[in-house]
């Protein structure tokens, strides 16, 4: 009996959605303070649910849903994207009046599909839960208010989303087919003997795009401008935080799962990675909109991520899960700050940075933090993170590569040094007052600055805990 | 010796300063900058304990402290000194007491400043006692990027271009860095990111010659090595005055040491084979940077391709991998960081009172400003090497190692001398003497308050020019140690 306690996380997930929903039954305008409540509720004990189950071992529904080291920690890691995400939404500024409060509600099945995902060890539940967490999403991002580019932006989503899913469900027919089980640790078993096989390959290839697509790596990273600068900012800093995590965790599985099969693989992640380090940062050079100058960036740090990825080794994925963790935290506080200078739900430009020290110093300073972590400048844990990716990628001789990412992280400077620039040293000639900030935010700011500093200077106990969960792979 | 983990409190005094001052709420500039001049004065005798307790006949590092940090990679809290970067310790804390003191009357966003120089000051203090590859290159770029607040804030100038200019030169000099860096820790294959241990491995020679020129050049840019230094004259001039300091004074001094610590004892072979190569570029630092300095009409732009041209006879006393020439280099980093930082101290108090650093418009100010005048010709001399400043044995020293190892190159260096005494001279003459080309609002001679800071300076200066051996004694037995290893 008490091996079901181990599914815990998931018990306070569905009581979170019950409670959620609860609070959409309601009318009048408390609706959405009932809602967040709710949310807020629910997730904390999700959290504590994720945290507490952290060291335990099971497998459930014959074998095709794993709870282990990996999963748990991606679980955590996703339930406090979630928290995060619904803190930021506050009254749901920017989300259209009739659905501010079901925000809540769809961060949080999208959430329960990243946390089947981190579980799932058969490729269908795997598909299931990757489209739970994706069809989510769909409905969100075009409920943004007086906002055209939010309708266009959901378009591009759900086609490219859609487009993916076709591609990864015909990889799954492909690998099935050849397989015979849609088991990853059996698929894995009979990889090596179908290296001859293209078909095998190809398809497990296309698997993995679905995957890919969800981390907006080159060339699956066009819907993510659009998405990032029409969603609205808790619905954006989801997708870009516990979304991202999901993702680079299950491809940690995956890839694995490929290791003996990686030859044929690794190059085109490799290729895959550069040319998303220097494109995401080329163009994210030119961009006005801070959010589109974030979803750039995010499509470079995908390809940092990768060059971890394409170290297929132990160190790389655990490096890969390290980043991944870090990244959420600094997204986070990026995030966080985007949405309070766009406190009225419109997407702040780089002029609505301006003046930021005096009208907020705790947002400036914060943002400058979260800034040069995205960047990789210590103290923070961005440099101690990609310290770790590097490290990996080079002990495969991926040298070229890592020159490369050293480099990109130089370029990417550049333009986050202008968001500081904006936010530290140019005046606001508007004139506006200072940002007001509840205790809540406050405390968030502080906590996440903390955070990506402590870790970065001192990755240790993390460290351990991301490799000890790659030890669990596939 | 003390059983006191030393270094690490040395680090911990400007970490627990810049909290107080983050704790303190901006609208008290006076207790921010009282904490700040506190801190300054802690960590130079936390120095000051450090440098009595030396035993500068024990080889090897003393105060070592040694913790793993992160296991999985051999990562370790590693700290100890030897002569090499003692002085450079005692330099940082001089320039940062100083500095600070300099700053006094600054106005505007008082936290901020003193937060991000701080900043920038730990960062500092890290990467000269640090013994482990990653924290080095961990401490190396949280020196660099609060220099851009510093210039872009508080600066002059063209501070926005000299700002960015800077930060993003020395950060592709740190993407040369970090791949090398991970090379060697691979190249090794023991697991270990401690330098120490490192130097103990033996890298095939291919591999040497290989990774050792993306060393020299990542750090040679925060060298000021030609033909990239041009952040450096185009920053100093941006900086305020005590970042121009520290910036001169102690940073450029990262790069050289950088060289010296990780890419001369790790890879000897390399340093052997490209020796030739670093001497020339060098020698062309020297000469290039005296000339340039020479047609100068900006006061600091002529200080900035003086540190160029300065900064290029440690990199030729570095290159000739001989004892007589390391020990110069390193005495002249010391040396170089103190005069520096007086030249811009003392041109900081001009145009803080004239607004203007133009040549042309300045002139006979040693007759309404004698103090602040003196100041800066003892600055111009010490450069010019004129005996009885520190800066004579210092480059005496190089020009001996290099007049064995180069000596076609030693004597285009020394010939260069000629031209440093030139715009030195010609400096001086047009500021300081003769008539003003200008009128200009008579201002008072400098406060004692504000002379204080300089003439601690100038205390050093001579202190070390009348008795080189106080110095030297430090820096020669580490030398030989690495000398040895070198050959």
């Amino acid at each position: 009996m008490s091996r079901w306690l181990a599914l815990a996380p998931e018990a306070a997930l569905v009581l979170t959605g019950l409670l959620i929903f609860a609070a959409l039954l309601g009318e009048g305008p408390g609706r959405t303070r009932r809602a967040r409540r709710a949310a807020f509720a629910g997730g904390a004990l999700l959290l504590a649910a994720c945290l507490a189950t952290l060291g335990r071992n099971a497998e459930f529904f014959w074998a095709t849903y794993r709870v282990d080291a990996f999963s748990q920690l991606v679980k955590t890691a996703v339930a406090l994207g979630f928290l995060i995400a619904a803190f930021i939404v506050r009254d749901g500024a920017g989300q259209r009046e009739d659905s501010r409060a079901e925000v809540f509600f769809f961060l949080l099945t999208s959430t329960g599909g990243l946390i089947a995902l981190a579980s799932a060890v058969e490729l269908l539940s795997l598909y299931l839960a990757l489209e739970i967490a994706s069809f989510s999403l769909f409905v969100l991002v075009p409920l943004r208010d007086g906002f055209d580019l939010g309708r266009e932006a959901a378009i591009k989503f759900l086609v490219v989303g859609l487009a993916s899913s076709a591609v990864t469900l015909f990889g799954l027919s492909l690998v099935v087919g050849f397989t015979g089980t849609t088991r990853l640790d059996a698929i894995a078993a009979q990889l090596p003997a179908l290296n001859a096989q293209p078909a095998a390959v190809f398809g497990f290839a296309l698997f993995l795009a679905g995957l890919l697509f969800k981390l907006a790596i080159f060339p699956f990273h066009f819907w993510a401008p659009d998405v990032y600068q029409g969603a609205s900012h808790g619905v954006a800093a989801f997708v870009a935080t516990a979304s991202k995590v999901g993702a680079i965790a299950v491809l940690a599985r995956l890839l694995t799962a490929a290791e003996l099969n990686g030859a044929h693989l690794v190059l085109a992640l490799a290729v895959m990675a550069a040319v998303s380090m220097t494109l995401g940062n080329l163009v994210a050079i030119v961009q006005r909109d801070v959010k589109r100058m974030l979803a750039y960036s995010a499509v470079a740090q995908a390809g940092y991520v990768a060059v971890g990825l394409v170290a297929f080794t132990r160190e790389g994925m655990t490096a890969a899960i390290f980043y991944a963790l870090m990244y959420l935290l600094m997204n986070a506080a990026a995030f966080l700050v985007v949405a309070r200078v766009g406190a009225d739900g419109s997407n702040p430009t780089l002029d609505d940075l301006k003046g930021l020290h005096r009208r907020s110093p705790l947002l400036a300073a914060t943002l400058l933090l979260a800034l040069f972590a995205l960047a990789g400048v210590p103290p923070t844990a961005g440099f101690t993170g990609k310290w770790f990716l590097f490290t990996a990628a080079m002990g495969q001789g991926w040298w070229l590569l890592v020159l490369l990412a050293a480099l990109n992280s130089t370029v990417s400077v550049y333009y986050y040094l202008v968001a500081v620039k904006y936010a530290y040293l140019l005046p606001d000639e508007r004139d506006r007052g200072p940002l007001p900030l509840t205790l809540g935010d406050r405390a968030l700011c502080y906590a996440l600055s903390g955070a990506v500093v402590v870790l970065g200077v001192f990755p240790t106990p993390l460290y351990d805990l991301a490799a000890r969960a790659a030890r669990m792979l596939p | 010796m003390t059983g006191l983990p030393l270094l690490t409190i040395l680090l911990l005094v400007p970490v627990t300063g810049l909290a107080a001052m983050l704790l303190t709420p901006a609208r008290y500039p006076g207790a921010i900058r009282r904490i700040a001049a506190f801190t300054g004065v802690a960590a130079a005798l936390v120095v000051a304990v450090l440098w009595k307790s030396f035993d500068p006949a024990t080889p090897g590092f003393q105060f070592v402290e040694n913790v793993p940090w992160i296991p999985a990679f051999g990562i370790s809290w590693h700290n100890g000194v030897d002569g090499i970067n003692l002085p450079l310790l005692a330099l940082t804390a001089i320039v940062y007491l100083t500095g600070v003191l300099v700053m006094w009357e600054l106005k505007e966003r008082v936290k901020e400043y003193f937060a991000f120089m701080t900043l920038l000051v730990i960062g500092v203090f890290g990467v000269f006692m640090t013994l482990d590859l990653f924290f080095f290159v961990f401490y190396y770029e949280v020196a660099v990027l609060p220099m851009y607040l510093l210039i872009a804030i508080w600066g002059s100038t063209r501070k926005e271009y000299g700002a960015m200019k800077l930060t993003l030169y020395l950060l592709v000099g740190t993407a040369l860095v970090v791949p090398a860096a991970l090379a060697l820790y691979w190249g090794a294959g023991m697991g270990t990111f401690d330098l120490t241990r490192l130097a103990t491995a033996h890298y095939p020679r291919p591999f040497q010659q290989l990774v050792y020129p993306f060393l020299f050049v990542g750090f040679g840019i925060l060298a000021g090595m030609w033909p990239l230094h041009t952040w450096s004259p185009v920053g100093h001039v941006a900086a305020p005055t005590a970042v121009s300091m520290l910036h001169a004074g102690v940073l450029m001094k990262l790069g050289a040491y950088g060289i010296l610590r990780v890419a001369m004892p790790l890879l000897p072979a390399g340093a052997h084979y490209w020796a030739t190569v670093t001497a020339t570029l060098a020698t062309v630092n020297i000469v290039y940077g005296a000339f340039v300095a020479l047609s100068q009409t900006d006061l600091k732009y002529v200080i900035g391709y003086s540190s160029v041209s300065h900064m290029g006879i440690v990199l030729l006393g570095l290159s000739t991998l001989s004892e007589a020439g390391i020990n110069g280099a390193v005495f002249q980093m010391f040396s170089h960081g103190v005069m520096t930082a007086l030249f811009f101290a003392a041109v900081g108090y001009v145009y803080d009172r004239l607004h203007t650093r133009d040549i042309g418009k300045l002139g006979g100010l040693s007759h309404t400003m004698p103090v602040a005048s003196a100041f800066f010709i003892i600055a111009a001399l010490t450069g010019a090497g004129v005996p009885g400043f520190s800066s004579f044995w210092a480059e005496l020293l190089v020009f001996l190692g290099a007049l064995k190892t180069f000596p076609v190159l030693a004597i285009i260096v020394i010939g260069a001398l000629t031209i440093t005494l030139a715009y030195s001279i010609r400096v001086i003459v047009l500021t300081f003497f003769g008539e003003p080309r200008e009128a200009h609002p008579a201002v008072p001679d400098i406060p004692p308050f504000l002379a204080l800071p300089r003439a601690i300076l100038v205390g050093f200066l001579l202190l070390f020019g009348f008795m080189p051996h106080l110095i030297l004694d430090v820096i020669r037995p580490a030398t030989h140690l690495l000398v040895r290893g070198l050959s």
